[in-house]
């Protein structure tokens, strides 16, 4: 019983994080007018409490699908978001179906890693560590430097660009097929990357 | 200041590429970029958080308004 309890702790303890996180990025876009945006994070963190106060079903587990399935999907993919108008309806139909497919996936409990000895385990776990630490580290100040362009950016301080928001510096980039070809093949790298799936194993 | 903050976001993407380099130096006994997502993407309060930022910096970029009009002036 006292164990289940220390359990659950942990589980709240360790979602915090992650709902104040999608709390603060809805907030941010409360303040830049984007009720589709502030919404999406909104209802992010409050899945993320629902899940951990248990008020949602939990899933079954993730369906494992075919690297070369994925790959052929990404690059149809890809084609399309390149060559289609940005802000256009196919590009908006387009990332709105991988978010359909993402999702969903994301929410379903993923397959179990194969697990390590002991020994390699507890080493293994000091490495992910200290990686975590160093990219925390690394994503917090580069947030603080975007959130503090963001703020700057809308007083007269900032009104000549001189405090640009990452947006605002990618977003000419985009404009032309180079741009936007290394955006969406990075962008669809990074989806795989989280989404990985198709190669995990049954432990 | 505009060149300083460029440069600072600049700073940023190269810690991230020596970090992923790093991951994979023996030596330096940082775990390896898969390594953390693995162990990040265990539980679903991050691989929801995750995977919806992905998401949307897809929309944000391709479709949904990407700087402000406020911004643009």
């Amino acid at each position: 019983m006292v164990a289940s309890a220390r359990g659950r702790t942990g589980v709240v303890l360790r979602a915090l994080p992650w709902f104040l996180i999608l709390l603060a990025i809805a907030v941010v876009q409360v303040v830049r007018g984007q009720v589709f945006d502030a919404v999406l994070f909104g209802l992010g963190a409050v899945a993320i409490a629902a899940d951990v106060l248990g008020t949602l079903p939990s899933p079954r587990r993730a369906p494992s699908i075919p690297g070369s399935v994925v790959l052929a999907g990404a690059g149809a993919l890809a084609v399309l978001l390149v060559l289609a108008p940005r802000h256009g309806v196919a590009e908006g139909a387009a990332v709105a179906a991988v978010g359909l497919v993402a999702l969903p996936l994301a929410w379903l409990p993923r397959a179990a890693v194969a697990a390590d000895g002991e020994e390699a385990g507890a080493a293994r776990r000091i490495r992910v560590r200290r990686a975590a630490i160093a990219w925390a580290v690394v994503v917090v100040a580069m947030c603080l430097v975007e959130l503090t362009s963001f703020i700057l950016g809308r007083t007269p301080m900032g009104a000549d660009g001189e405090y640009p928001a990452i947006s605002e510096l990618l977003d000419p980039l985009l404009d032309g097929w180079p741009g936007r070809l290394c955006f969406v093949v990075g962008w669809l790298a990074l989806g795989g990357l989280l989404l990985r799936m198709w190669r995990r194993r049954d432990a | 200041m505009r060149d300083a903050t460029i440069f600072v976001y600049s700073l940023c993407v190269v810690a991230f590429a020596l970090l992923t380099i790093g991951g994979h130096r023996p030596g330096l006994r940082l775990g390896t970029l898969a390594e953390l997502l693995d162990a990040a993407l265990a539980e679903r309060a991050p691989r929801i958080a995750l995977v919806l930022f992905w998401w949307w910096l897809g929309w944000h970029f391709l479709v949904g308004q990407t700087v402000d009009p406020s911004v643009l002036g």
